[in-house]
């Protein structure tokens, strides 16, 4: 009963830490649990970790509890994740087989951070041309987003706050954006900003919220929503400090509206 | 010209999905996917918008259409539905919204807060509305299937 709990808790834990919903976790947790037969239990999991326990007529009754401190992004483990345990509930694989999967999985190395930070820049890059700025824009957006995507690629690996990461990164932004509008004031600066900023807003983690929220899931998707606001309340403490600063130097003005 | 100039603007969309699905930490092999959610999105949204006129229509349309196709592709391919979901989902993502919503707070605009709160607003429910329109038709289908059967 304690490796059932504990295999399907690891497989719980990663997905949870790898940016999937509650009720996918709870999900995979039960496929588990009844893949081994075990039919009377309680799950719950919440944003930031999941208590499970097993009910048995002829043993004591087993709850063991598992938090998760660090949540990103990672599809390709909630994949791998889903991929092992459906194995598992059709009996191609065993216990220890989905446990040693399950290890696997979690130590897998995700993207470089040089490919991720090109990534990212050339991403915003095309979206800016593809939102409808001149191929110009859409090269000095390839560009301003370097230094950004670069310190968030750093921030993420040195465990830096969330709101620390976004207020610094924000800034960045600006300046870069604020210098490359006084450098050529003919830039559409706000289709650019519009871009770059899709990096460090939290839109997937807001429809998350409230998809969580119409899944009568109160407790997650509120947490996920006050994440979400604090997320654009640091960035833009950050994008309109340095505007704010700007002006008052420079005394023109950079926003185009 | 103008419709090439369109179509080039919604593949660029899709190169950009795609690109972010490496920040996602997508696998290789669903990387293209990422390109034809994107490129579906970005491509029902402009249609719909140029038809009908109506941000909000565009954007409910644009995200049923990736939520569906999301779905079936989560099926056949049996990977869970964010793999689809999450990139497809982007570019109407209203990310842009939300930070001039809580940027005119900070800098006491009223009338940023509301005009871009709205459309926050307005953005995130319709989203979800489709997705869940898109779920509930795929689980009636699945059950309609079964009792046929």
């Amino acid at each position: 009963m304690h490796t059932t709990l504990n295999t399907a808790l690891t497989a719980g834990a990663i997905m949870l830490s790898n940016g999937s919903e509650t009720y996918r976790v709870q999900n995979t947790i039960a496929m588990i649990l009844d893949g081994n037969n075990y039919h009377d239990y309680d799950i719950l999991v919440i944003g930031t970790g999941m208590v499970v326990t097993i009910n048995s007529e002829d043993q004591i009754p087993l709850t063991m509890t598992k938090t998760v401190n660090h949540i990103v992004n990672n599809l390709e483990k909630i994949s791998l994740v889903a991929k092992t345990v459906n194995q598992f509930y059709l009996g191609k694989l065993s216990l220890d087989q989905t446990m040693e999967e399950l290890k696997k999985i979690d130590t897998r190395k995700p993207y470089s951070i040089p490919v991720k930070i090109l990534a990212t820049a050339l991403g915003t890059g095309a979206f800016t041309i593809g939102f409808g700025a001149t191929p110009l824009e859409g090269l000095v957006t390839f560009l301003i987003t370097l230094l950004p995507a670069a310190f968030i690629q750093f921030a993420n690996k040195r465990d830096v706050s969330f709101f620390l990461r976004n207020l610094v990164a924000g800034s960045v932004v600006a300046l870069s954006a604020a210098t490359a509008s006084s450098i050529y004031p003919l830039l559409n600066l706000d289709q650019i900003l519009a871009s770059v900023i899709i990096i460090l807003t939290p839109g997937v983690m807001a429809v998350t919220a409230v998809r969580d929220m119409v899944n009568g899931d109160f407790i997650t998707g509120s947490s996920r929503a006050i994440e979400a606001l604090m997320l654009a309340l640091s960035l833009s403490i950050g994008v309109g400090a340095v505007f704010t600063l700007w002006f008052s130097l420079q005394g023109g003005i950079v926003w185009t509206y | 010209m103008d419709i090439l100039i369109i179509i080039l603007q919604i593949l660029l969309v899709g190169l950009g999905t795609l690109l972010f699905g490496i920040i996602f930490n997508a696998s290789t092999e669903e990387l293209p996917y990422m390109f034809l959610m994107g490129t579906l999105c970005r491509g029902a949204y402009v249609f719909f918008y140029m038809n009908l006129d109506s941000m909000v229509l565009a954007t409910f349309f644009a995200a049923l259409i990736v939520s569906l196709v999301s779905i079936f592709l989560s099926k056949s391919k049996n990977k869970p539905l964010p793999v689809f979901l999450t990139a497809g989902i982007l570019p109407i993502l209203p990310g842009y919204s939300i930070f001039k919503t809580i940027l005119g707070v900070v800098e006491g605009k009223p009338n940023d807060i509301f005009t871009y709160g709205i459309l926050t607003l307005q953005s995130l429910t319709i989203i979800t509305l489709s997705v869940i329109i898109a779920s509930s038709v795929s689980k009636m289908l699945t059950y309609l299937k079964k009792t046929l059967t």
